[in-house]
């Protein structure tokens, strides 16, 4: 199944898997505070991350599934609404998570830059 | 098409591919999700939500088995592309063994010599009607899990999909008006013809140049009239009341189910009584005939009720329901 997202060999299948793992980290990075689906989904975009609604929302089912997050339904501003947040197992993930992100950062750019 | 009906129909569609467990949460989600992307669209384009709109919301969110999917990404045994087929096929088989006992019983019944009771012979064919359906299920299993992995329908691609073109989402709870005033006409003619007009049941044949009557039903049959007008007079309560309030509820169907049970007790204590049904002999295969084919009728009608009871979908229940279900 993984193998046909890139079967193309095109950049954008390779973006698609490049991005697969950011996006938890960004998802939980947002989620300290409580979010909705839709709030979240503008949060990311306001910081420069556009995600497809398709790929959000059951990635945030997944992740509470996993036990990162907690949910709770809610009536806001007159609309029921599944609120996310991180929970304690999940904010030890995050920091870890965070932790090998900049270590990953951090060599691919000195392999990036040792390629220029 | 309204908005609302268009997200409905997507809302389902994505449904018809999540497991049961967590359907209705999921598509409670994507509701206010879908709701509150729409609402957003239609404040920040300065006009009311259309069609129009509404599809391209909804094109945004992706072909709803590409999003069940990613609701369900671990690899199940039949996984979504085969599991509708699957759980068709699976209900079509035990549909067709259930009728199967059912007729297979009623004749080791009716042809026993009466060396074994009739609870033994229904305990032994129903332990083995267990035994075949498990064993069925086991082999279906088997050869969607052979298709699933040899033969995999290559996941949804994002081709371009027309939500327009979503089929509509049915109300399983609707009324068959049809169905309920002929199950109402039926039952009053079934009243009418055992009080008033007993003489239609006779058989007729022609001697010496004349007509002949002989009744089609022995005396033993008629001591069973009262049950059998419980019967009618129940279904008739029922499916008026049902009428009458537009649709059903758990309640009536639980009702329908308990009085299809009871149909078929009466057709079973018939088809068991040891005292000639018929008038004539040559009348008793037919009244039998007759009453296993009502039997077969019936206990369709029951595991159909029963089905709608355990299976019905319901719109996506609203959050605040969801939590009281969960706290509850």
């Amino acid at each position: 199944m993984v193998k046909a997202t890139n079967q193309n060999g095109s950049a954008e299948a390779f973006d698609l898997e490049l991005r697969r793992g950011a996006l938890v980290v960004a998802v939980l990075s947002q989620l300290h505070t409580e979010q909705y689906g839709y709030s979240l989904k503008k949060a990311l975009g306001e910081r420069g991350l556009d995600i497809e609604e398709g790929t959000l929302y059951p990635l945030l089912r997944r992740l509470e599934t996993q036990g990162l997050l907690d949910s709770s339904w809610r009536i806001e501003e007159g609309r029921p609404r599944r609120y996310y947040k991180l929970n304690a197992h999940g904010s030890k993930v995050l920091e870890q998570l965070t932790e090998n992100w900049q270590s990953l950062v951090r060599a691919m750019d000195r392999l990036l830059k040792g390629k220029e | 098409m309204q908005p609302s009906e268009l997200i409905n129909r997507y809302v389902n569609a994505v449904g018809e591919n999540l497991p049961k467990k967590s359907r209705a949460d999921i598509q409670a989600e994507l509701n206010s999700l879908l709701t509150e992307t729409l609402d957003a669209r239609a404040e920040s384009e300065g006009r009311p939500a259309d069609q129009a709109m509404t599809v391209a919301v909804l094109r945004e969110f992706g072909d709803p088995a590409v999003v069940a999917q990613r609701y369900v990404p671990s690899r199940p045994l039949i996984g979504p592309a085969y599991f509708p087929i699957f759980s068709i096929v699976v209900k079509i088989v035990a549909g067709v063994m259930s009728v199967l006992w059912v007729v297979g019983t009623v004749i080791l019944i009716a042809n026993s010599d009466g060396s074994e009771t009739v609870a033994e012979i229904i305990w032994q064919s129903g332990v083995r009607f267990v035994g075949q359906l498990l064993a069925n299920f086991g082999l279906l299993v088997i050869i969607f899990v052979v298709i699933e992995h040899f033969w995999s329908k290559p996941p949804p691609t994002g081709e371009p999909w027309d939500p327009v073109k979503l089929p509509a989402v049915e109300n399983p709870n609707r009324i068959d008006r049809t169905d309920a005033i002929f199950t109402i006409i039926g039952n009053l003619i079934v009243l009418a013809i055992f009080n008033f007009g007993p003489n239609l049941l006779n058989g007729f044949f022609l001697q010496d140049g004349a007509w002949q009557t002989i009744p089609l039903f022995g005396p033993a049959f008629y001591t069973y009239l009262p049950w059998i007008y419980l019967s009618c007079l129940f279904e008739i309560a029922l499916y008026g009341y049902v009428l009458f309030r537009g649709s059903w509820t758990r309640v009536t169907r639980v009702l329908e189910i308990g009085s299809g049970l009871y149909a078929a007790f009466v057709v079973v204590a018939l088809l068991v009584e040891p005292q000639p049904l018929a008038a004539i002999p040559v009348f008793e295969p037919l009244v039998k005939g007759g009453l296993i084919i009502v039997l077969v009728v019936v206990l369709i009608d029951v595991g159909l009720n029963i089905y709608r009871l355990v299976t019905k979908r319901w719109s996506p229940p609203s959050a605040p329901e969801l939590e009281l279900v969960s706290n509850g």
